[in-house]
């Protein structure tokens, strides 16, 4: 059931620039145009998971940070959205990497991990004019400016 | 289209150079290029030649009578919008630009970009305010620099940038800064240089409700440039005593919002960043693989705050104002080693 837990995994940066800061992970898919908010526990799931860790390391990097119980389901699911909008993917693990969380955090209490997607943006990056181009007519009508 | 833009340049066009930083771009349009009469070069700080490699921006018009180059295309080439996939288009960028409603080439070994129109003419009137930004965020790319969506204003010897989307408060707290003196270095688009912030357009523009909060006094801060149109924002040719011509340290980043009273308060850089981060990446199809490291950058090195815009509008001027001085006078205790 819980599949994705059991893998190491990068950030795309070919197509995906990310940033944790603050105890933040802000991230962008400069294909799709979406852009990304992990908070928190998510932080540290994105942090510890894309470290290329193997997944028992990183699973273990989360569980020893927080005073509460994590949840392995709720990882899984965040894993599961991160690897549909395509900001990471699935590596052979490497042992040698050494993780560590960023003291950046109240860890308290463990809060279910969530990846927030904003898709303002995605009307607008629409990225291959050869494959996708119809006959609707330039230029639109409808656009406000900022 | 590179082809295209340099017989162009050496036949029917002509060259304005104007500063981009610490660098300079030579922008080749026809004379008669511009958007509902408002020119184009006017929107830029003109800067003398230079011995420095400029880039290179050649605009090319179909609707131009002598201007039509050889290529025939069909008016729905422009469906979908957006930046071409590098796959297709390799080491050259290529975008179809919705704010400009333009064919955009950019090529970074030889640092020139064509930006290709069927009628200048008749494309949006906003675009004269803030011209070719798209193009401009490539060459800045060059550097490591971004073109940024903020409002610039000058306070002592650094900037304040304000930051966020429609709405929020930015071009009110701007004219506000304006009519106590203050000066911009921009209030859509800067350059941002590492933590220097570099005025890069001459043009204002504001909603008629922000002009109604000032009596419409447009006329103190420059020349309205289509007046009598409905609908649209005022742009206005800003008088060069309210224009920083130089590029400045960025002393803090605010967040406007509208509120009750003006006031002041810390918020987290996170915050900061994603209030610049999306009106950013709105401005320039999405941005590139930098924006998102130089906007966190800027604001891990500097203060971020919100700043609530309330109906004082002197108010609110002052209390930006006098929050940035406290900043550089701290700032200048701590480089001279002398306490508060």
């Amino acid at each position: 059931m819980e599949k994705n837990i059991d893998s190491a995994y990068r950030v795309r940066h070919e197509d995906v620039s990310a940033e944790r800061i603050d105890g933040d992970v802000i991230a962008v898919n400069l294909v799709t145009g979406a852009y990304f908010s992990l908070s928190g526990s998510a932080a540290d799931v994105w942090t510890a998971a894309t470290s290329g860790a193997p997944s028992a390391v990183w699973l273990q990097a989360i569980d020893a940070a927080y005073a509460s119980e994590i949840s392995r389901s709720e990882i899984d699911e965040m894993i599961s959205s991160c690897l549909e909008h395509g900001l990471i993917e699935s590596i052979d693990s490497d042992p040698a990497v050494v993780l560590t969380l960023p003291a950046d955090l109240d860890r308290s209490r463990w809060l279910t991990p969530v990846l927030e997607v904003f898709t303002d943006l995605q009307d607008l990056i629409l990225v291959d004019p050869i494959h996708d181009a119809d006959d609707l007519g330039w230029p639109r009508t409808n656009i406000v400016d900022d | 289209m590179f082809d295209a833009s340099r017989r162009l340049r050496r036949r029917d066009h002509t060259s304005t150079t104007f500063a981009f930083g610490e660098h300079i771009v030579e922008m080749a349009t026809a004379h008669h290029h511009n958007v509902n009469g408002i020119s184009l070069e006017g929107a830029f700080h003109l800067a003398p030649p230079s011995h420095r490699e400029p880039f290179r921006l050649t605009v090319i018009d179909d609707g131009v009578t002598g201007c039509r180059p050889s290529l025939d295309w069909p008016a729905w080439w422009f469906e979908p919008f957006g930046i071409v996939r590098p796959e297709l288009s390799g080491d050259i960028k290529l975008a179809l630009d919705i704010h400009s409603q333009s064919l955009c080439a950019y090529d970074p070994r030889s640092r020139e970009a064509v930006v290709w129109f069927h009628d200048i003419r008749k494309i949006f009137y906003w675009f004269a305010a803030t011209p070719f930004r798209l193009q401009l965020s490539w060459f800045a790319d060059a550097f490591d620099g971004e073109m940024i969506h903020a409002a610039g204003i000058e306070v002592g010897q650094s900037a304040a940038l304000l930051v966020g989307p429609t709405g929020a408060g930015k071009s009110t707290l701007t004219l506000s800064a304006m009519r106590e003196g203050s000066r911009i270095l921009g209030d859509d688009f800067c350059l941002l240089d590492g933590v220097s912030c570099h005025p890069i357009y001459r043009r204002t523009k504001f909603h008629d409700t922000t002009m109604d909060l000032f009596d419409h006094s447009i006329d103190e801060i420059g020349t309205e440039m289509n007046a009598g149109v409905p609908g649209e924002k005022r742009i206005v040719d800003t008088k060069d005593e309210f224009l920083c011509p130089t590029g400045l340290p960025v002393a803090a980043v605010f967040v406007p919002r509208i509120g009750d009273r003006a006031r002041v308060r810390s918020i987290s850089e996170s915050r900061a960043v994603r209030s610049t981060l999306g009106p950013t990446m709105m401005g320039l199809l999405g941005g590139s693989h930098g924006t998102l490291k130089r906007i966190v950058g800027l604001v891990r090195s500097v203060p971020t705050y919100e700043i609530e815009v309330g109906p004082n509008m002197a108010a609110n001027a002052r209390l930006l104002i006098d929050t940035v001085r406290e900043l550089n006078t701290k700032s200048e205790h701590v480089r001279t080693g002398t306490s508060a």
